[in-house]
């Protein structure tokens, strides 16, 4: 909202404002309706520890909450047969990329079938909008999206994932492959 | 020659006899015929057959790069005739192709990508298996052949045959199984082979030194000239980020037609050498641009309060405005000034070869010659007063160069003769040990500036990065120099204003202005130079 719209929105001076209503004795002594807050809280607090099932919150992260297949998690680098990274280093996810965190640098391959590699390939998970985009660009089906989502870290240079983490984190083992496209 | 006219798409077009189709279309309305084999620097060679066009009476389709115009003739290039026609020559094309353009440093500038958008969306009708052949087929040293892109067009084969006349490349086996080869040992070392990579259509010629270090639509370009050789070769000048990616050969029909030497190509390592200066130095020690130009300033000032001796040595490699300004600080100074560092003046005629390349290493020897620093003592003759104990300041504009010719040992045994020495570098030389204070100057690809070439033509470069650290024009930081004894000279740091100066002073120049350089660059005395020889 720009500044001028907020501007006309505001009231104008003499528009009639709703009525205040007056406090009622009870209402007055303030405690009274402080003892009724925590009534509320309390029968809550009972409810709850007698219907857990129906519980809304789950207890993270000992028990964790199911996704759909279409969720958009942390990336990973799908490896060929051999264990290199199928990524071509051919920058279509790092052109389409609208947060532009995705940065690659290639080389040569030394397989010459293969022609080029990723020397390094860096997503910054701080800037990532995990958009699935740079998933929709690859055309060598190297880069997925899976189901993982928790990201935290103690420091920034932290959510550098780079190559090694990619395609070799230890929660790959029995992370869900999750976003990939749909071919028609 | 007599004139034929013709009818392209519904439109009259009168060319001249001889003229073909395709170059009819171009000239006359500025369309662009698709095209591979067709290069208007190379011999007609009407193989790749994707100009296609279709002409009311032919029976069949023609192709529009080897069918001269008639009189009369009636060409629809857009008729669904046509268009089939070319997309079918596209299906060929494709047969065999690889489609690795993920890997292929020509995606984003292929001709097969750019057609297929127009012409071709066709479905595969192949069903057989692609025919395979070498992948990654090195010809060195600047070139990566795979002849599984190749479409067999026979750019890089006439090149070779008739730019070079080295005939270096040759296609082998045949239908299906055609492919490029090298001769001999396989290089391809004739002194032009990055043009091979320029030329080539598709992704079968690339470049050991730009694979896989960019995609080519993250580059940015930017027009300039090739500081190379006296010749003044127009470039592209691409960059990402600031950092110059490769250098591109830009037509200009009077000086380098549309090649570029490997030389000069190759060149542009220099700006992003990892030894540049970035910083000012006084006494050894970096310093702040300020406290560097203050030294200057002061110590200047009192040598001309002396009326002690000052000379300059500046280096053909600088613009003309950067000499103008030079010139200006030592007309101030009332000391005396010489380019002559190396022996540029003397080859500035001669020629490397018979197509491009010559032997004068500067750009500008013809421009500094102008500027009136030919007529100064020699750089031996100032150092010799030096040894006299005759000089009390010695400005060298380019210390790259001065330390490359040698003069640095030469400088050394008189340096304590000499009170202060300023010296401009772009990058780390030995001869920067002898200097007070150190600027740290801009190169030509991060300033604006003109050159004048080997046969007097002025030509506009442009800025096409920023320049690294603390690094300024030459000329900026003269002009800064110089509005401590004048101040109208601050307006001089502006490459315009100095070359407008410049212009208004040099009867050569005529009435030309900065505004006013043409793209092809403005011969000045035309007919002044002298006869070539080839050495």
């Amino acid at each position: 909202m720009d500044h001028q719209t907020a501007h006309k929105l505001e009231p104008e001076g003499d528009a009639p404002r709703r009525p205040v209503r007056e406090l009622t004795a009870g209402e007055a002594v303030y405690l009274v309706e402080a003892f009724k807050g925590l009534g509320v809280t309390f029968r809550h607090f009972i409810k709850n520890l007698f219907n857990r099932r129906e519980l809304p919150t789950v207890s993270y992260p000992e028990e964790k909450r199911d996704y759909g297949e279409r969720f958009r998690g942390r990336h990973v680098l799908n490896l060929r047969e051999d264990g290199t990274t199928k990524c071509v280093a051919c920058m279509m996810c790092a052109t389409i990329c609208p947060a532009r965190c995705i940065e690659i640098v290639a080389e040569e391959s030394p397989t010459p079938a293969i022609e080029k590699r990723p020397k390094s390939f860096v997503i910054d998970g701080l800037r990532c909008v995990m958009c699935g985009f740079c998933v929709d660009a690859c055309p060598c089906d190297a880069i997925y999206m899976t189901g993982e989502y928790d990201f935290a870290e103690y420091a920034r240079e932290d959510f550098l994932w780079d190559l090694t983490h990619l395609t070799r984190r230890p929660s790959l083992a029995d992370a869900p492959r999750g976003y990939r496209p749909r071919i028609e | 020659m007599a004139d034929v006219t013709l009818t392209i798409d519904g439109q009259s077009v009168t060319v001249p006899q001889g003229t073909t189709i395709l170059q009819a279309a171009k000239m006359r309305l500025g369309m662009e015929l698709p095209h591979y084999c067709y290069h208007p620097g190379l011999s007609i060679a009407g193989n790749c057959r994707i100009c296609l066009v279709e002409v009311e009476k032919m029976p069949k389709l023609v192709t529009g790069c080897s069918t001269q115009c008639g009189e009369g003739m009636v060409v629809h290039t857009q008729s669904a005739r046509a268009k089939e026609g070319r997309g079918g020559v596209l299906e060929i094309m494709l047969t065999n192709h690889p489609l690795d353009c993920p890997i292929c440093d020509q995606a984003g500038e292929c001709k097969l990508q750019d057609y297929y958008m127009t012409v071709g969306m066709h479905d595969n009708h192949v069903v057989f298996p692609k025919v395979h052949k070498k992948k990654i087929v090195p010809l060195p040293p600047h070139i990566v052949l795979d002849q599984e892109r190749c479409i067999l067009c026979s750019r890089c084969v006439r090149f070779c045959q008739e730019i070079t006349k080295t005939n270096e490349l040759t296609i082998a086996m045949r239908g299906t199984h055609s492919e490029i080869e090298a001769a001999g040992d396989g290089t391809i070392d004739n002194g032009y082979a990055g043009n091979l990579h320029e030329i080539c259509p598709v992704g079968a010629l690339t470049s050991t030194d730009f694979r896989f270090q960019a995609r080519v639509w993250w580059l940015k370009s930017h027009k300039s000239v090739c500081p190379g050789c006296s010749t003044g070769c127009n470039t592209w000048v691409d960059d990402r980020r600031g950092e110059v990616k490769r250098l591109r050969a830009r037509e200009n029909a009077s000086v380098n037609q549309w090649w570029l030497c490997d030389e000069g190509r190759y060149g542009y390592k220099s700006i992003n050498a990892p030894d540049r200066l970035k910083t000012a130095r006084v006494k050894k020690t970096d310093a702040t641009s300020g406290t560097a130009i203050g030294e200057v300033w002061a110590r200047l000032k009192t040598i001309a309060a002396k009326k002690g001796g000052f000379a300059g040595i500046a280096s053909a490699q600088a613009s003309n405005e950067d000499l103008f300004v030079f010139r200006r600080l030592v007309a101030h100074m009332g000391g005396v000034a010489d380019f002559r560092i190396d022996d540029s003046l003397t080859k500035t005629q001669t020629r490397v070869d018979e197509i491009l390349r010559r032997a004068d290493k500067n750009p500008n020897t013809t421009g500094a010659k102008l500027l009136g620093f030919g007529d100064g003592p020699g750089v031996e003759a100032i150092l010799k007063s030096a040894a006299e104990g005759k000089i009390s300041a010695l400005y060298v504009l380019d210390a790259d160069r001065f330390d490359a010719a040698g003069w640095t040992d030469k400088l050394r045994a008189v340096r304590t003769k000499i009170e202060f020495v300023v010296m401009h570098a772009t990058r780390e030389c030995g001869a920067l040990d002898l200097a007070d204070v150190v600027l740290p100057a801009a190169t030509y690809a991060e300033k604006d500036g003109t050159f004048t070439n080997y046969e007097g033509r002025v030509q506009r470069f442009w800025r096409a990065i920023r320049p690294i650290g603390d690094a300024r024009a030459d000329g900026a930081w003269l002009a800064t120099i110089c509005a401590e004894f004048d101040a109208a000279d601050a307006a001089l740091a502006k490459p315009a204003a100095a070359f407008n100066a410049v212009a208004s002073e040099t009867p050569a120049l005529g009435d030309l202005r900065w505004e006013m350089i043409p793209a092809e660059g403005a011969l000045i005395a035309p007919g002044a130079a002298p006869k070539d020889k080839v050495g």
